[in-house]
């Protein structure tokens, strides 16, 4: 199988639904010629056009306000916003029109669209293009958040994103573009609300979402050495959330942690570590749930306070060793 | 107001009872007329019934304990009612007798004990563990309590309970490991059925093993109640006093004549058979009133009483023990009369309804075994009696009779005596007194 990367992985979905469908289409600041801030939409528009890969003021709310008038019109958008902070331009169009009208108007109308999202630090922009505000948007019914953490699940997620009725928010992290993995070439999707464990293990569950994903994996390779068996788990959509996995798995090992890298108050880890903490679950724990996210401070630009300011690899397993009392 | 429940004084002779069995516990309710403990006299067993409707608030004595008449022995009174109050007023009416307040201060001592204790014993609830921890526990009926924890501020974790697994004997009563040890039982394979999976001794049993069942049949009885008053008295007396038997052979064919002309005559009487031993009875007091030297008694070693009255006590076997009811006067009164008393004590002793009174105040006692193929036996005195007539059967055996052989009714007698209060010769007076009366029964009439 070849390997591409997070940001092909994204592209190559987006480009096999337009191929398909017509009523699939792409809009966003720099999308065109230049493929994007990320580089994402490279090579679109040479394919599609200026129609169906439409550049746009750079007005956040212009761009979502758009996106939610052709949803309702029987289009299938996907909008680019340049950096997930900037969505606080596009929220009303988002949470008070897109997440409400087809249950103001009783299913008369629907909001098929796609947020695109590029989220979080890590490569040095600082605190207004940094941040994760997944808790924000799955706070609201209505929207469905999806936040893969690997190439093949963000392909098979962009599309059933695209084919989905509902306004669907797609959180890419930034430093995940990059990223290789085997994606197959051909038509697959993954189905919302079903998480993956990552990796098996019977000392301690980590949930981690996003980029987490990827540290926890490799923290729990290091805590391995120390004979200390970690199952990780992907939730991979926020909203619906596969919690069944997660707690059959605490059930298992007896503890849970959740890391992520959005600011640990108030953060949607929080929402899972109540939901372990409120189920079945709760008669296996053998230490608290606890939570790994990041400080609550702006994220800094010195590339190492920025590192300090969200869970590393290192951060991940001290915590973890902390809660197996070692 | 909680009402003192009292400890009756059921004879006239009755200074003390031993608390023998609670009938209701702490807390439990009762009402007016209901038994609430057993208390054991000096004689007999009676019950204590509640005078007024309530809850039994607290037992003053536990089983075994001796306690004074009149004392107050347990309150009863309404649910939560605090009878702390009560209890210092009933310290204070017996703080006279040091020996009472000494007993009051010692349940108040452990009343203090039980309430400390309870105070300290340690709440399974509070017990710092995870949940997983207490689910294990409760599943494998393990005691957190007996599980030291390892986590932060020593909270029982799940590997603790793990270890508590692997580290734990199995548990199993002293006298369950002696039964597997000695009967080869692996222990491992049995499940306890005791508190918290404890093994006990049915379990051993239950597993079959041969031999075991028939080596554990001996039964085991509480030395308690009526057989430990028995035991005390007749060891008393066998150890008091210097016991001497003496035997004699009696010619009873007058007395057998004798019963078979009355027998008819009484029965219209009193409608009661007149048995031989009515009539030894009436005999004995004869010879006793002849012999006032037998019908004494020492009193706490102090003097020698001289009774005025002739009262037979007349051992009766009943289920598990004997009583010893009384006839009283027995020289005053005819045969009929006698057999009619005889036949009623009999039965009230065997129906175990008599009372203290009934089984106090004998002079001299009979202990008749003639119903078995007995002819003589040593007889131990039924204090404070200074003596007792062991009676055998009647037997029809070839004796001399003015140098012939006759076939005669013969009885065995045995008299056992205080030998520090009677002499030999005034007893062997009185055995043979009693002999002459018996082979010439119309001495009687005198």
């Amino acid at each position: 199988m070849r390997e591409i990367t997070y940001a092909s992985a994204i592209k190559e979905a987006m480009v096999q639904e337009m191929r398909i469908d017509k009523d699939v289409f792409i809009l966003g600041e720099d999308i065109g010629i230049y493929g994007g801030s990320f580089g994402v939409t490279n090579g679109m528009i040479e394919e599609f056009g200026p129609e169906r890969v439409r550049n746009t003021p750079i007005s956040e709310s212009a761009i979502s306000g758009c996106a939610v008038g052709v949803a309702m019109m029987g289009m299938r958008p996907i909008l680019e916003i340049q950096f997930s902070d900037f969505v606080m331009i596009a929220m009303d169009n988002i949470v008070n029109q897109a997440a409400k009208m087809r249950y103001m108007f009783g299913g008369k109308t629907q909001v098929p669209m796609v947020v695109r999202l590029p989220s979080g630090s890590g490569l040095g922009f600082a605190a207004q293009h940094s941040q994760s505000l997944e808790a924000w948007m799955a706070h609201v019914p209505g929207l469905i958040v999806v936040q893969p953490s690997n190439p093949y699940d963000a392909k098979g997620l962009m599309k059933t994103a695209i084919h989905n009725n509902n306004p669907v928010i797609f959180f890419e992290q930034k430093g995940l573009y990059n990223t290789k993995a085997d994606v197959p070439e051909e038509e697959y999707k993954i189905p919302l609300g079903v998480a993956e464990v990552k990796k098996e293990g019977t000392d301690l569950t980590v949930v981690a979402t996003g980029i987490m994903v990827n540290r926890t994996l490799e923290a729990a390779e290091e805590l391995e050495k120390d004979g200390n068996s970690i199952e990780v788990i992907d939730p991979r959509t926020l909203v619906p959330l596969d919690i069944k996995t997660i707690i059959e798995s605490v059930k298992k090992t007896n503890r849970a942690l959740v890391v992520y890298e959005a600011v640990e108050r108030g953060g949607y880890g929080a929402e899972i570590a109540s939901l372990i903490g409120e189920s079945e679950a709760f008669d296996f724990l053998d230490e608290p749930v606890s939570r790994l996210g990041g400080i609550a401070t702006p994220i800094p630009y010195n590339p190492k306070l920025e590192k300090a300011a969200v869970p590393q690899v290192e951060d991940i397993v001290k915590k973890v060793k902390s809660m197996m009392n070692k | 107001m909680a009402e003192k429940l009292l400890l009756p004084k059921m004879g006239a002779s009755m200074e003390e009872g031993t608390i023998d069995n609670w009938l209701v516990d702490e807390g439990e309710k009762v009402e007016a007329g209901d038994p609430v403990v057993e208390v054991q006299t000096d004689k007999i067993t009676i019950e204590v019934e509640a005078e007024n409707d309530g809850i039994l608030l607290k037992k003053l004595y536990d089983p075994g304990d001796i306690v004074p008449v009149q004392q107050v022995i347990a309150f009863i009174g309404e649910e939560g009612e605090n009878v702390d109050d009560i209890m210092e007023d009933v310290g204070e009416e017996v703080s006279g007798e040091e020996s009472k307040s000494e007993n009051i201060e010692s349940i108040f001592n452990k009343k203090l004990e039980t309430g400390a204790s309870s105070g300290d014993k340690v709440d399974t609830i509070s017990i710092r563990r995870t949940p997983i921890a207490r689910r294990l526990a409760e599943e494998n009926d393990v005691s957190l309590e007996e599980v030291s924890g390892s986590g932060p501020l020593g909270r029982i974790q799940k590997r603790d309970i793990e270890n508590y697994f692997k580290t734990s004997q199995k548990k199993i009563t002293p006298l369950a490991q002696k039964m597997a040890t000695d009967f080869q039982v692996d222990t491992s394979t049995i499940a306890g059925s005791g508190t918290h999976g404890k093994i006990i001794k049915d379990d051993i049993i239950s597993t079959n093993r041969p031999n075991i069942s028939e080596r554990l049949t001996a039964k085991r009885v509480d030395f308690k109640g009526m057989r430990k008053i028995i035991a005390q008295r007749i060891s008393d007396s066998f150890y008091s006093a210097p016991h001497v038997t003496l035997n004699s052979e009696v010619d009873m064919t007058e007395c057998v004549t004798l019963r078979k002309k009355l027998l008819s005559v009484i029965e219209e009487l009193e409608s009661v058979r007149l048995s031989y031993n009515e009539i030894i009875v009436k005999a004995t007091a004869f010879a006793l009133r002849n012999n006032p030297n037998i019908n004494i008694s020492l009193k706490d070693e102090k003097e020698i009483v001289y009774h005025p009255d002739v009262n037979i006590g007349i051992a009766v076997a009943v289920p598990d023990g004997l009583v010893v009811p009384v006839l009283r006067n027995v020289d005053e009164k005819g045969l009929g009369t006698l057999a009619k008393e005889a036949k009623a004590i009999a039965k009230k002793a065997m129906d175990g309804s008599l009372t203290s009174d009934e089984m106090q105040g004998s002079t001299f006692s009979i202990s008749n075994l003639g119903m078995y193929a007995i002819d003589g036996f040593t007889p131990i005195i039924n204090q404070p009696n200074a003596a007792i007539l062991g009676v055998g059967r009647i037997q029809k055996k070839s004796v001399i009779v003015d140098d012939e052989v006759a076939v005669r009714s013969m009885m065995a007698l045995s008299l056992s005596f205080d030998h520090r209060i009677i002499d030999g010769a005034p007893a062997a007076q009185f055995l043979t007194d009693l002999k002459d009366v018996l082979e010439n029964p119309y001495k009687l009439m005198v």
